[in-house]
C-alpha cells in the first residue's frame, strides 16, 4: 500500500510518571503527539507545565533529531501553564518535523540531561502494521 | 421590508379563499367573512390593499396573478397552481412550524440543528412572514444549558453514526483520572439530562460502551472497517435504560421502589420510564415498579429521594447500594 499520501495514526500507552503519550499521528508533512497529563498530589494546586522548545524526537530508522514545529495545548518554556488544583488534568499536542515512514522505534526528548520532570519517553514502538489509517 | 403579522394572516386568508374556488365563490364577500370567521374585522378597502400588495413582486408581494372577473364578480389566479405558499401551509401548519422552530432554536446547538432550522425557515419564508425571535420574552421556555465542553465534535459523532465511520479519540476517566486512546465504532448519540453521549462498540473494551462527549478528545475520522452494532443491543440503549451507564450487560428485569407519600406525587407526574407501573397504597405510598436495565444513574437518582425512595427489589441492586458509597456510582 502507497502509505505517502496517508497519515498514520498508533494508539500507545506510554507513560513518564503522570504524562502519558496516547497517540502518533504520522504523515509525510508532520508527526504528530497526543499527550495526557494528570496532576498529582505532589504540587501545591498541582503545580504548572510547559515544554522546551528544544524538544525533539530520535528515531531508530534515522539519524536525524525530528525537531518540535509547534504545540497545541501547552506552552513552551520560559513561560508555564499553571494548574489549579491537584485533580486538574491536560490534554496537549506536539508536532515534530516528520518521520519516516517505516517500523521504527521513536524517543521523546525534552532534554538531554534530564530530570525527573522532564518529559522524557522513550522505545515507543511504531510499526507500520498496527497503524489505523486515518480517513479524511 | 417584511409583510406585518396581520397583513400576512389576511394574504393567507384571500389566498386560501381563491385556492378553494371549487367550493365556495371567491369573491369579496367571502375574503370578508373568512376573515370574521378568523376573528379579523376588515373593510373591502383593506382587502383590496391587501390583494394590490399581494400582485407585487417578491419581496414587497408575492407575484400573485390575481385577476377580477367583472362578470362572475370574483377573484382568480391566473396561473390555477399559484398560492403563496411554496408549499400549501394552513395558518395551523405555519403556526405549528414557528413553535417548532423555537424548540429546534433550544435543543438542537449543532451545525445540524441549524440547517434544520434554516430548512424550517425558509419553508415558513414562503410566506415571507416575520419570524420573530425578539420578543420581550419566550412563552415557551425549554431548557436551555449553556453549551458544554465537546459539544462541537456533534456534527462530526452524528455523521459517523450515519454513515458508518469508526472514530479515534483520546477518553479522560474523571473517575480513575487516567487518559485512555479509543477506537469506537458509533452508532447512536444520545442526551441524558442535558449530557451529551457517543454510544457504539470499543474495540478496546470489546465491548458497547457509552462515552461522555465532555471527555473525548480530538476525535477523528478512520479509515477502517465498520463494525455494524446489533439493532436490538442499541434499542436497548436507547430504550430500556433510565440513563447511559449500566450496572450490568444483562436483560431488562423488574426492579421494585417504595416510595413515600410525597414521593408517590412525584413520581406519579413525573414517571422514571416508561414501564413504570404505581400501585397507591391506601396510605398514600406506593410500590413502583419498573422494567429496566438497572444503571448508576438509576441508582443516583432514587438517593437523591433519600428516605422517600428506596428499592426493594431485585435482591443484588439492594446490596449492591448497601455496600457502596454514594460516589461509586458516579461516572
Amino acid at each position: 500500500m502507497n502509505l505517502e499520501d496517508k497519515t498514520l495514526i498508533w494508539h500507545v500507552d506510554a507513560h513518564r510518571l503522570n504524562l502519558q503519550l496516547l497517540r502518533v499521528m504520522l504523515n509525510e508533512r508532520t508527526t504528530r503527539l497526543d499527550f495526557g497529563y494528570q496532576t498529582t498530589d505532589y504540587y501545591i494546586r498541582g503545580g504548572w507545565i510547559n515544554i522546551y522548545p528544544e524538544t525533539h524526537l530520535v528515531t531508530s530508522a534515522s539519524s536525524r533529531k525530528m525537531r518540535m514545529q509547534d504545540q497545541q495545548g501547552i506552552v513552551t518554556a520560559p513561560d508555564r501553564f499553571h494548574f489549579k488544583s491537584r485533580a486538574d488534568w491536560h490534554f496537549f499536542s506536539l508536532f515534530f518535523a516528520p518521520l519516516p515512514i517505516q517500523d521504527q522505534t521513536i524517543s521523546l526528548v525534552e532534554s538531554e540531561d534530564p530530570d525527573f520532570t522532564n518529559f522524557n519517553i522513550g522505545n515507543i514502538e511504531l510499526k507500520l502494521d498496527a497503524a489505523f489509517l486515518l480517513r479524511l | 421590508m417584511p409583510i406585518g403579522k396581520n397583513a400576512m394572516l389576511r394574504c393567507l386568508i384571500i389566498d386560501q379563499v381563491i385556492s378553494e374556488r371549487h367550493y365556495y365563490k371567491p369573491t369579496m364577500k367571502r375574503i370578508i367573512e373568512v376573515c370574521k370567521e378568523q376573528g379579523i374585522d376588515v373593510s373591502s378597502e383593506t382587502i383590496q390593499k391587501d390583494i394590490n400588495m399581494m400582485k407585487n413582486a417578491r419581496p414587497k408581494g408575492f407575484g400573485a396573478p390575481i385577476k377580477f372577473d367583472f362578470q362572475q364578480q370574483e377573484y382568480f389566479y391566473t396561473d390555477a397552481n399559484f398560492t403563496i405558499n411554496g408549499v400549501k401551509l394552513t395558518r395551523e401548519d405555519a403556526s405549528v412550524l414557528k413553535e417548532s422552530l423555537v424548540l429546534i432554536k433550544c435543543m438542537l446547538r449543532t451545525e445540524l440543528g441549524d440547517k434544520l432550522r434554516h430548512a424550517m425557515e425558509k419553508v415558513l419564508s414562503t410566506s415571507i412572514e416575520e419570524v420573530d425571535f425578539n420578543e420581550r420574552y419566550p412563552i415557551l421556555k425549554t431548557m436551555e444549558p449553556p453549551r458544554s465542553r465537546g459539544y462541537e465534535f456533534m456534527d462530526l459523532l452524528l455523521d459517523c453514526c450515519k454513515v458508518g465511520i469508526p472514530i479515534s479519540f483520546v477518553h479522560y476517566s474523571y473517575k480513575n483520572e487516567v487518559f485512555k486512546p479509543v477506537v469506537l465504532h458509533p452508532y447512536v448519540v444520545r442526551e441524558f439530562e442535558n449530557r451529551w453521549y457517543v454510544f457504539g462498540y470499543s474495540e478496546k473494551h470489546d465491548a458497547y460502551r457509552s462515552f461522555g462527549l465532555d471527555r473525548i478528545y480530538e476525535p477523528v475520522k478512520l479509515d477502517l472497517h465498520y463494525k455494524k452494532g446489533n439493532t436490538k443491543q442499541i434499542l436497548r440503549f436507547l430504550n430500556d435504560m433510565y440513563g447511559v451507564f449500566p450496572l450490568t450487560n444483562e436483560e431488562p428485569t423488574t426492579v421494585v421502589l417504595r416510595a413515600d407519600r410525597l414521593t408517590t406525587k412525584f413520581l406519579s407526574a413525573y414517571p422514571i420510564h416508561d414501564s413504570q407501573v404505581v400501585e397507591k397504597y391506601d396510605s398514600g405510598t406506593s410500590k413502583i415498579t419498573l422494567t429496566l436495565i438497572p444503571t448508576m444513574e438509576l441508582i443516583q437518582l432514587v438517593r437523591s429521594y433519600g428516605q422517600g425512595l428506596m428499592i426493594v427489589e431485585p435482591t443484588w441492586l439492594v446490596e449492591l447500594i448497601r455496600n457502596k458509597r454514594n460516589d461509586e456510582f458516579r461516572r
